[in-house]
């Protein structure tokens, strides 16, 4: 099972997301040596982190939007469309969700975001059946 | 030919014209290596590649990047959903800044194809109903059963040749014994394309194994 503590206790269910597009947001901010090594992101502190990847704030909504399994409660949901983060997204509200009223600091995302392509880029790693046929 | 993505959406897998295929990989050569020269036996230079070079190897890995991300273009217009494709996730998708241009190829791109497993099943498959493929020569090649002392012919090592030459000259050999002129040929389905090629490999060692018993 994939998951990640947060400093509150809360754990985080996590999945892996898919390649293409960690890629795409890493080669358009030039970072793709973090395809090869994404423990890099944590050799860092969490501000340098933040610094050192430009992509950071695109790259954490696709890897908690879509990487990350527990839903938003309706009650957090409708606090999120009082700042104005509309709930009709599904995967834009789980990160906003998770940014605004569930990670701590820029600590915790920087481990989530590390922690998702982790498990991503290792899933990608093992072989996987041809689903094809006639 | 039906693919079910890692995710299960339904994909109708065609195939697109060999030429364009060969276009995408004449027109993207892969980095060469930096060499350094080297003494060799009776005193010669030799350039020698430098195939661990930290600036070699990041320039692969950007090809390869660059490589995958370009293929989808070249098999988006083979590759449907079996059904409507959804996309109001590419819509989220393209708030954060991914799944630019045209609709159906960024939903490949980002949505289903968009885990590499995916991504290469599906290039395999359309690459194995458009043009020459070892999988293609293979199942030609176990049809055509073709055996010398009891072993497949193409199971058999031969002495090798210093002469290296690519697949499409290959194929263009293999089109011209069998009579095919090259637009024939390039127009064939794939495992035919493929058929023709084992045929002229089975053909040509068959002769050089007679060859020897002479």
């Amino acid at each position: 099972m994939n998951t990640l503590e947060l400093k509150s206790g809360r754990v985080l269910h996590l999945r892996p997301v898919r390649q293409a597009a960690i890629r795409h947001l890493l080669v358009q901010f030039g970072r793709d040596d973090l395809l090869d090594a994404p423990e890099k992101l944590l050799q860092s502190s969490g501000k340098a982190q933040m610094k050192a990847l430009e992509a950071t704030e695109r790259l954490f909504t696709y890897l908690a939007g879509w990487g990350v399994e527990d839903a938003p409660p309706a009650e957090d949901l409708e606090i999120l469309a009082e700042l104005g983060y509309p709930a009709d997204k599904p995967h834009l509200a789980r990160a906003n969700w998770l940014r605004y009223l569930l990670l701590e600091d820029d600590d915790e995302v920087s481990d989530l975001i590390a922690a998702v392509m982790q498990i991503t880029l290792s899933t990608a790693e093992e072989p996987e059946q041809a689903g094809n046929g006639d | 030919m039906e693919y079910i993505t890692t995710d299960g959406t339904r994909l109708e897998v065609g195939r697109v014209p060999r030429e364009k295929i060969d276009n995408f990989i004449a027109s993207r050569p892969p980095p060469e290596p930096p060499t350094k020269e080297v003494e060799v036996f009776g005193g010669d230079k030799e350039a020698m590649p430098i195939l661990d070079d930290p600036g070699y190897l990041a320039d692969m890995q950007r090809y390869y990047i660059a490589f995958g991300h370009d293929q989808v273009n070249l098999i988006a217009d083979a590759v449907r959903g079996a059904s409507d494709e959804p996309l109001a996730e590419l819509e989220e998708l393209r708030e954060i800044g991914l799944g630019d241009g045209d609709e159906h190829t960024a939903w490949l791109r980002h949505i289903a194809l968009g885990r590499d497993a995916d991504l290469g099943n599906v290039v395999e498959l359309v690459l194995y109903q458009s043009t020459v493929t070892e999988q293609g020569i293979a199942e030609a090649a176990r049809t055509f059963a073709v055996t010398w002392m009891d072993k497949p012919v193409l199971s058999l090592g031969l002495p090798g040749s210093p002469g290296r030459y690519g697949a499409a000259f290959e194929a263009r050999k293999a089109a011209q014994f069998s009579q095919y002129s090259w637009p024939e040929f390039a127009a064939l389905p794939g495992p035919e394309q493929s058929a023709v090629v084992a045929f002229y490999r089975l053909s040509t060692r068959l002769e050089w194994l007679a060859n020897q018993q002479r």
